[in-house]
């Protein structure tokens, strides 16, 4: 799977739990500054995509996870892109 | 007319140690910042009730400040939180002495009338509904009365419903919006100064109206958090089912305040998971029956409190999370208190804590009793009830013991390890779900 395929699905769940346009949402925006993604919709994505692309974010950088592209890039490190 | 409504916002907690921990601790004054920050519906409504031909200027101050110039208002509102009603009374003061006439309402100034009256051409005692067109005609003709009393029954219903004026709210930034579904709780507890004090019975909006000013609140603002602003919103489960199922199609996610008994319907929890309810914030002030005795008039929550942790187990299993409060220093605490809700919350899997400190507002059964025992510390201390700090002689303890007890506590349940704990449980009870 490719990044921007990632990126697509990394959206779609995203778009699940945020309920808010991000046609305008760019990779290296703040989700919770710039989209206004609250902390327990924060979670509710990362147990999203823990569960579908088969991830386990550290809990003590749970926190830290507030980028499309950070989110991308640990999952490629985790090397499940081709899980969901 | 050119009429100011101006909200007073924003709690600081006075005591230097406890302010010092929210600098250190994730989520400590966590839910008092969010009240803080929400905006004034009691002057939404407010601005409905004003006439048309009258223009309505809602302002939102989180601190007061003596040298900046007034802004011109031909009539002024204000509303205030108990620990902000002195910096109420101060600006309410200087656009008197301006010549510019000052209302003073809301639910501080509803408990303690006379002090109100001090600082104020007039004051509203109870909701504005029934009170407030008639004061602005009164204004108008130079025939301001000292003294207005709204109704405290029937405000949901014609002809004294309106719905609040959520345009005003339009290009200013919230976490959260708010929309109200009842006022009132028949609960009753001694300490509550929320709106079953300006009303006479629970009220219940009908559905299809709380729909209506939700999807109105929803057009101004692409913010989709909602908090219902209520004292206990699912009282009655058959009223709580119908609005579910009628906001669930709305897209929304949302919190609000109710008490324990939602764990007793699986259908109404099965509700809120789908109508996408985040959190209900439920007030189980201490962990154990023997603590809860005269609590609230009927001992209701002390009933229900041996349900608490299978009740808690099924809410959050659905995965919306339980705010759970707890009150210390309730006449029944000895310093073991801290350790026991430590526990509690451990064993719970709580997803999120609010802890606060017995506070006896003016005007409620608690500030009353408190005061006839001799027990409150000073006359007055309306800027202290911050719900943090301490302001009466606790009964099973020293108030040293409470502070410092509130202070360890604070630091054991809102240290990163436990909101990381916290956080982690969540997770997986979404991953669950999914």
């Amino acid at each position: 799977m490719s990044d921007r395929d990632v990126e697509q699905r990394l959206r779609a769940m995203l778009g699940e739990v945020s309920r808010q346009d991000l046609s305008r949402l760019g990779q290296d925006d703040d989700l919770v500054l710039e989209l206004g993604l609250d902390s327990l919709a924060a979670l509710r994505l990362l147990a999203a995509v823990e569960k579908r692309f088969d991830v386990r974010f550290p809990d003590e950088q749970l926190g830290d996870f507030r980028t499309l592209r950070r989110l991308r890039d640990f999952i490629r490190s985790a090397g499940k892109e081709g899980v969901a | 007319m050119r009429i100011g409504l101006i909200a007073m916002s924003g709690v600081r907690v006075r005591t230097p140690e406890l302010a010092a921990l929210g600098v250190t601790l994730p989520q400590f004054v966590n839910r008092g910042q969010v009240i803080a920050s929400l905006p004034s519906l009691g002057l939404l409504t407010v601005a409905a009730l004003t006439p048309p031909e009258d223009e309505v200027v809602y302002r939102e101050i989180q601190e007061v400040n003596p040298n900046e110039p007034l802004e011109p208002f031909d009539l002024v509102g204000i509303s205030s939180f108990t620990a902000q009603i002195d910096e109420a009374y101060g600006l309410a003061d200087r656009y008197r002495a301006a010549s510019v006439p000052v209302v003073l309402g809301g639910l501080h100034v509803s408990l303690v009338p006379d002090e109100a009256a001090g600082h104020a051409d007039s004051i509203v005692v109870n909701g504005a509904e029934g009170a407030w067109s008639r004061l602005v005609d009164d204004a108008r003709h130079g025939q301001l009365q000292p003294r207005y009393a709204g109704l405290r029954a029937g405000v949901f219903e014609a002809p004294a419903y309106v719905q609040p004026r959520f345009e005003l709210l339009r290009g200013r930034p919230y976490n959260r919006l708010t929309v109200q579904t009842s006022r009132g709780c028949p609960l009753d507890c001694e300490f509550c100064a929320a709106s079953l004090r300006i009303t006479s019975a629970f009220q219940q909006k009908p559905v299809p109206l709380v729909v209506e000013e939700i999807r109105a609140a929803h057009a101004v603002t692409d913010q989709p958090f909602f908090e219902f602003a209520d004292d206990n919103t699912f009282l009655n489960k058959k009223w709580g089912k119908e609005f579910l199922q009628a906001i669930a199609p709305l897209g929304l996610s949302w919190f609000t305040e109710t008490d324990i008994s939602v764990a007793d319907d699986d259908e109404l929890l099965d509700l809120l998971a789908d109508s996408g309810c985040r959190q209900l914030l439920i007030g189980l002030e201490s962990p154990s029956a023997d603590d809860l005795t005269g609590v609230d008039p009927h001992n209701w929550k002390q009933r229900h409190s041996s349900r608490y942790l299978e009740a808690i187990d099924k809410i959050q299993s659905r995965g919306v999370t339980v705010n759970g409060c707890f009150v210390l220093g309730l006449d029944n605490h000895t310093p073991e208190i801290f350790g026991r809700v430590k526990e509690f919350v451990e064993r719970s899997q709580l997803l999120e804590v609010q802890l606060t400190v017995l506070t006896p507002f003016p005007g409620t059964p608690l500030y009353d009793r408190l005061g006839r025992e001799g027990r409150l510390l000073r006359p007055r201390y309306w800027d202290r009830c911050t719900l943090f700090d301490v302001n009466y002689r606790p009964r099973g303890m020293t108030v040293e013991q409470l502070e410092e007890g509130l202070r360890w506590l604070f630091g054991e349940i809102y240290n990163e390890r436990e909101y990381t704990r916290r956080k982690r449980h969540y997770m997986e009870i979404v991953k669950r779900r999914l």
